[in-house]
Order: structure tokens, then C-alpha cells, then sequence
């Protein structure tokens, strides 16, 4: 318990802990990940499947790009509404996110 | 091509410019000492700080070179688009709040948080000028295609005007004032594109392959293919105007489907070959030429340049919409897209030949392509990878999108902005805002391509010109005020480059790495005399490079921040035994070996020096794939054999 330390890595020791935002952070992180490089991988290896495959008219790569841009969006307010604040971020050990 | 000028738009963007440049002035009076000209005294409120974030970010690269590549080649701009944005995916989860914890004026600084080393100063600084300077030189070429049109300028004094306002700006100002005008530009700019989205909305698809100028294209046919190796054989068109082949040159001009003719008159015209399905017959097509003879003169489409008919005519349109209708009407933006898929569109792609009696050609010529073919990645020349067999290409996609994608989140001038702010929640809420604004135009940027694409009104020669242009093909009104923007886009973004290299001057190689105290003052004069000394050489860059696509240029940059500085930033925050000499060590190779990468590239030996690509030593043109975990590797190698007996890594001096 540090409660006035602003850095909750204690990095005298050389042990960054991560705090639950960054746990949040990186845990959306990942989801991103897979959906961005399965985009690129397809269009690199399967660049046929993103033009061939279509659904109400619009083919796969409209749909999954602009669906990226939108998710990078959606994924950043739920990263914004579930991060605790500083104050709270400050006080480790509880590790369940507040609104 | 040449632009003619108007006073309208003249006066439009004076003002324009004029109000950027006395707000900031006028805001710039208050950042006297290196907290508030750096940092803007971290004041920043967070809802400004992201409109801000949007407006350093979407640069020239962004407005004019993905809408650009997106008008000329169709679908492919569009992941440049994806992959600038999920670059601030990482920029907020996982860079945003522990840079912000651990910084004070740059990046050194917290990559140095933990050591205090000079080394690490000297590495991140220079690292941060070198990313610096390769990201400012496709602004600073923005800048002078933007002048052309709008004040009818040659390329370089476009540049040189760029070059001299935004040194006075960030001479004068600093941070606080930079941050008002990118947030100025940055709201204009995505609130405009959102104008201008509508209005390509609201006029939407029409069929005819007319210039905006008015000229309709010939389509002659349909002809018998053989009668294309007839010396006699006269094209006719409706109007009874008549051409006979240049049978001297045909040969040369039939490998690339194109042929060459002379009307009555003697005027040189080509024409390309349009085949007709299950026939023998053929349709040609108007193609445009630029000549250029041994002794420099030129003659566009046949006439001298300047005569009524010597100059190129705005292209660009649709060949067939789907039903053979007319024309449209208002689409939604997903009608807009499916009508456009089903349509068959027509490109200007360009080639040159050159003439037995040394005459230079280039040829600017219609291809009809379905749109559905349009919409697929793969179709640019800057992506052939995409489609190709060749293990080596399609390296070179996944190159450039992991640079984008590990680039934004390691670019100087996007990480000193979250200096600009009070506290870690205040990062965090301006990255989202940053993402909900930048996002949102890179929706647009999709149906302002394809706008661009069919409106009429392209400069074939020119894909940098393509937004600016589709504007002017709506209201000449709207034209100046995108020019504005699109000026002020660059303003904003160089001023930001600059300062954050001058920083980098002050704070990290003079105050941090040569170890000179310097009070308050002193710093900022440094940081200033820095700002016109970069600027100068930007300046420079700016007219070497003018020919190539501003956001090509930017790719590069992304690749060489995201080699040099992300593996360390990461590895810093999130690896205990990084050493000080591995984040040395990382930041070096990663920059180096980038930047000798694209140097001794395919591409650059083909658009820089003029030589083959084929001579270039390096299998595929884009280095991240390679570099970025070169760095990582070198990072962990280095520490693993520096580390020492726990704690002692974080003792130095």
C-alpha cells in the first residue's frame, strides 16, 4: 500500500506490477490485436475471400475495415467508462474496476 | 497541370491563415518559461488536448495522400486509413498513462525515468529528430502542392510559405499556441470532411465520362482491331473530326495497348484500346499526353503549353452505372458504396514512352475497371504484394501494416501532447477523444477517395490533389475552404514536429546528454534557434521529394519511430530487467537499421535515385516486419547481458 505514491510500479525494487487499468488495458488490447492482424493476414493470404465474400452487397473488406475502425472506437469507451480512477488506482489490492 | 486562381478562394484562405496565425500569436504571449513553451504548463484541458491529438495527427498524409491513393487506385488508401488508426489502439492502452506518470517534457524522458542516463538521452533524441525530419518531409511537400492551385505558386515557394509561417509560429509561440491551432484544425478538419462527405453523398452517381471542364472524352467505334496496323485507316469521330495512326510509332505505343495518331490538322492524340467481349471489334478511348523534347519544350495533348487547348483536362468518372441509368441521385453512404461496386469506373493511370527521336511521353489514358474490383485491397501499385504469388510482397504488407500499427503510439510529436495535460485520467480521456475524432474521419476518407475518383475533376498527374479538387467540383467556395483547412492541417502538424524535435534539442542532447545547465530561458532560446534550423532543412527536403505520394512518404517515418522507439518504451514499462544499456542499444539499432533499410529499398532506388529496383540489396521495401523485433531482440540480448544483481540495474554515474 502506497498512498501517496503517484508511480504504482515500485520500480526500487525493479517490479513493475501492473495496475488493474493497465490489466483492463492490455486485456482489450489483445482482442483488438486479434481482429486487426486477422485483417491484415486474410488480406495478405486470402485477398480473394475479402473481395469474394459479400453480404447486403458490400464485400468482406469494407465490412472489416470499416468494422476496425469502429471497434478501435468501442473498445476505447469501454476502456473509459471501466478504468478506475487515479485516486482509486492509487490504492492496490482490490481488483475489481468501478464505473 | 495548371490551376487558374480565383479571389474567392484567395481570400478565403488569406483569412483563413490570418485568423490561425493571430490566435496563436495572441495565445503564444503567455509560454514564457520551458514548462508552459514545451508543455503548455500541462494545462491542457483533456477535451482539447484530443481534438488536438486529431489535429496534429491527420496530417497532409492523412487528407490529401489516402485520399489521394484512394481516387487513383481505389480500395488500398483505405488500409492505410485502418492501420493509422489502430496505431492508437496502442497509444491507449498500453503508452497513454504510464508515459504520462513518467515524463516532463519528451519522450526521453520517460524512457530515461528509471536510469537517468545520458546515453539513453543521447539515443531517444536523436532517434526523436530523425523520425522528426522524415515526417515533415511529406508535410512540407503537402504543403507545396496545396499552394499550386490555390494561389497559382510554383512547388517550392508553396513549401518555402509553409517553411517561414510555422517557424514564426513556434519561435514565437510554443506549445500553448500549437495546441490551439491543431485543435482549431483538427475540429475544422473532420467537421469539412464531413461536408464535403454529404455533399459527394447528395450529388451521387452519374454516368459519362465528362471532364469537369467540360471536355467530353471521345470514344470512337466500334472498329475492326485489325484496322490498327492500317497507315490509311481514318478513326472518325461523330462530329466528323478524323486521325490517321502514326505508323512510326504504333509499334512502340501497341505493347502498352495504347495508339499513337495525328488529326488533320497534324496534332498528336492517342487513344487506348478498349476490347469489346466475344468480338473482333474494338472502342478507343481519348487518352491525354504530356511531350516533352530534347530541348525542353512541351506540348500538352498535342498543343504548346498555355495555348486555349494545350493544357490536360480534369479526369476521372463513371463509364456505366448499374441499369444504365443516368444518374443516381442522393445515395446513403452504404447505397453509395454498393451502387459504386456495381458500376464500371474510369481511371487515369499513366505511363511513358519514349519516342525514336528522343521525345519523352507521358501518357495518361483511360482503363475501365468494374468497382467491385475497386473495392478489394490489392489493386495499387503500392500494395502489389497483396496479389501477388511472391512470398517477399507479401512481407512487404505486413511490413507497412505493423508499422502503422506500432508506429503512431511511438511518434515524438503524438507522445509530447500527453505532456500537455494535468494527470493520467486526462490522458487516458483525450486518447478517446482523439480516437473518436480521428476515427471518424477515416470513415470519411473512403467516400471522399471515391468521390474524388468519379467527380471529374482530377489532376492526372497529381494523386496529392485529389480532395482539394473534388471540393472545387463541388463549390468553389468549399474548395478554398478545404485548401484552408488542408494549409492549416499542415501548419498545425509541422509546428508540432518542430517543436517536438527542438525539445528534443534542448531538453535531450544539450540539457540532457551534453549535461549543460540551462536555466528556464535558456532552454527555450535553444529550443528556438533548434525550431529554425530544423525548419530550414525541412524546407529543403520539402522541394527534393515533391514527386512522391505524401503518404507514401509517411509510411516510412511510421516505420523507423515504431523500429527505434516502441520496442524500448514497452519493454521499459513492461519488462523488469531491461537494462540501460539494452534501451540504448534497442533504440540505435532499431533507428539505424530502419533507416538503412528503406535507404538501400527497392523503392527508394527506384523513386530517389532514379535506378533500378532491382539493384536494391533488400528483397522487400517496407522494413518493419524485420526491424521492429530486431530491436525487441536486441533489447532483451543486451539487457540479459548487462543485467546485474537485482537493483543495481536502475544505479548509474
Amino acid at each position: 500500500m502506497k498512498p501517496n505514491g503517484p508511480i504504482p510500479e515500485s520500480l526500487e525494487t525493479g517490479v513493475l506490477r501492473l495496475t488493474a487499468n493497465a490489466r483492463l488495458g492490455l486485456f482489450l488490447f489483445a482482442i483488438y490485436c486479434l481482429v486487426y492482424f486477422g485483417f491484415v493476414l486474410v488480406n495478405a493470404f486470402a485477398p480473394r475471400w475479402m473481395s469474394d465474400t459479400t453480404w447486403a452487397g458490400l464485400n468482406l473488406a469494407v465490412l472489416w475495415g470499416m468494422s476496425l475502425i469502429v471497434l478501435a472506437f468501442g473498445l476505447s469507451l469501454i476502456y473509459g467508462l471501466l478504468c478506475r480512477s487515479e485516486t482509486d488506482a492509487k490504492s492496490p489490492g482490490d481488483s475489481s474496476p468501478s464505473a | 497541370m495548371s490551376h487558374s486562381v480565383s479571389p474567392i478562394s484567395l481570400l478565403v484562405f488569406l483569412l483563413f491563415v490570418g485568423l490561425t496565425l493571430g490566435l496563436s500569436f495572441f495565445l503564444g504571449r503567455r509560454a514564457g518559461s520551458a514548462q508552459g513553451y514545451f508543455a503548455a504548463h500541462g494545462q491542457i484541458p483533456w477535451f482539447v488536448n484530443g481534438i488536438a491529438f486529431a489535429g496534429d495527427y491527420l496530417s497532409a498524409a492523412s487528407f490529401l495522400g489516402i485520399c489521394g491513393m484512394i481516387a487513383f487506385s481505389g480500395y488500398d488508401g483505405f488500409l492505410y486509413s485502418i492501420g493509422y488508426l489502430a496505431g492508437w489502439i496502442v497509444a491507449l492502452f498500453v503508452i497513454a498513462e504510464p508515459i504520462k506518470r513518467r515524463g516532463k517534457f519528451t519522450f526521453a524522458d520517460c524512457l530515461d525515468s528509471t536510469f537517468q542516463s545520458r546515453g539513453i538521452r543521447l539515443a531517444a533524441g536523436l532517434s526523436t529528430l530523425v523520425v522528426s525530419t522524415f515526417y515533415l518531409i511529406p508535410q512540407m511537400v503537402g504543403a507545396g502542392v496545396l499552394i499550386q492551385p490555390l494561389l497559382g505558386l510554383p512547388h517550392w515557394a508553396g513549401v518555402l510559405v509553409v517553411g517561414a509561417v510555422v517557424i514564426l509560429i513556434v519561435v514565437t509561440a510554443g506549445m500553448v499556441s500549437t495546441t490551439w491551432v491543431q485543435f482549431l484544425k483538427g475540429a475544422l478538419l473532420v467537421v469539412f470532411s464531413l461536408v464535403l462527405t454529404v455533399a459527394v453523398l447528395s450529388r451521387g452517381l452519374e454516368s459519362g465520362n465528362r471532364s469537369r471542364d467540360g471536355h467530353e472524352f471521345l470514344r470512337l467505334g466500334p472498329t475492326p482491331a485489325s484496322a490498327l496496323t492500317d497507315g490509311n485507316f481514318r478513326l472518325t469521330s461523330a462530329t466528323g473530326e478524323t486521325w490517321l495512326i502514326d505508323m512510326s510509332l504504333a509499334e512502340q505505343y501497341r505493347a502498352k495497348k495504347l495508339v499513337p495518331t495525328r488529326s488533320s490538322s497534324g496534332r498528336f492524340q492517342v487513344f487506348s484500346v478498349e476490347p469489346i467481349a466475344n468480338s473482333a471489334d474494338i472502342f478507343l478511348r481519348e487518352a491525354q499526353s504530356i511531350l516533352v523534347t530534347g530541348n525542353g519544350e512541351r506540348l500538352v495533348n498535342g498543343l504548346p503549353v498555355g495555348s486555349q487547348e494545350g493544357r490536360l483536362h480534369p479526369a476521372g468518372g463513371i463509364a456505366r452505372l448499374p441499369g444504365d441509368q443516368a444518374r443516381t441521385g442522393p445515395l446513403g453512404p452504404w447505397d453509395y458504396l454498393r451502387v459504386f461496386a456495381a458500376s464500371e469506373i474510369v481511371r487515369w493511370p499513366s505511363t511513358t514512352i519514349e519516342h525514336p527521336d528522343g521525345i519523352k511521353a507521358t501518357i495518361y489514358y483511360q482503363q475501365l475497371d468494374p468497382g467491385s474490383e475497386l473495392l478489394r485491397p490489392g489493386g495499387s501499385p503500392t500494395f502489389p504484394g497483396i496479389r501477388s504469388e511472391k512470398l517477399a510482397d507479401k512481407f512487404n504488407f505486413l511490413s507497412l501494416m505493423l508499422a502503422l500499427f506500432c508506429g503512431t503510439a511511438s511518434l515524438p510529436h503524438i507522445l509530447i501532447r500527453y505532456y500537455t495535460v494535468k494527470d493520467e485520467a486526462a490522458a487516458r480521456k483525450s486518447t478517446i477523444v482523439g480516437i473518436a475524432s480521428i476515427g471518424s474521419f477515416y470513415v470519411l476518407t473512403l467516400f471522399m477517395g471515391l468521390g474524388a475518383m468519379t467527380s471529374g475533376a482530377l489532376d492526372v498527374t497529381d494523386s496529392n490533389l485529389a480532395a482539394p479538387l473534388l471540393a472545387r467540383s463541388i463549390s468553389e467556395l468549399l474548395f478554398a475552404l478545404i485548401s484552408a483547412i488542408a494549409f492549416t492541417t499542415v501548419l498545425g502538424t509541422v509546428s508540432g514536429l518542430i517543436l517536438a524535435s527542438a525539445g528534443a534539442v534542448a531538453h535531450d542532447l544539450v540539457g540532457g546528454w551534453a549535461g549543460v545547465v540551462l536555466n528556464d530561458r535558456e532552454k527555450v532560446r535553444i529550443a528556438k534557434l533548434s525550431s529554425i534550423a530544423v525548419g530550414g532543412i525541412a524546407i529543403l527536403l520539402g522541394i527534393l521529394f515533391a514527386k512522391l505520394n505524401v503518404n507514401y512518404l509517411v509510411g516510412w517515418a511510421f516505420s523507423v519511430a515504431a523500429s527505434a522507439n516502441l520496442p524500448a518504451l514497452t519493454m521499459l514499462l513492461f519488462w523488469k530487467r531491461t537494462t540501460r544499456q539494452g534501451v540504448i542499444c534497442s533504440v540505435l539499432v532499431g533507428m539505424l537499421s530502419s533507416l538503412g533499410w528503406i535507404l538501400l529499398s527497392g523503392d527508394t532506388f527506384s523513386k530517389v535515385y532514379g535506378l533500378p529496383a532491382e539493384q536494391s540489396p533488400i528483397p522487400f521495401s517496407q522494413p518493419g516486419i524485420v526491424t521492429i523485433p530486431l530491436a525487441f531482440l536486441t533489447l532483451v540480448v543486451v539487457s540479459q547481458l548487462t543485467s546485474s544483481p537485482k537493483g543495481s540495474n536502475f544505479q548509474e554515474k
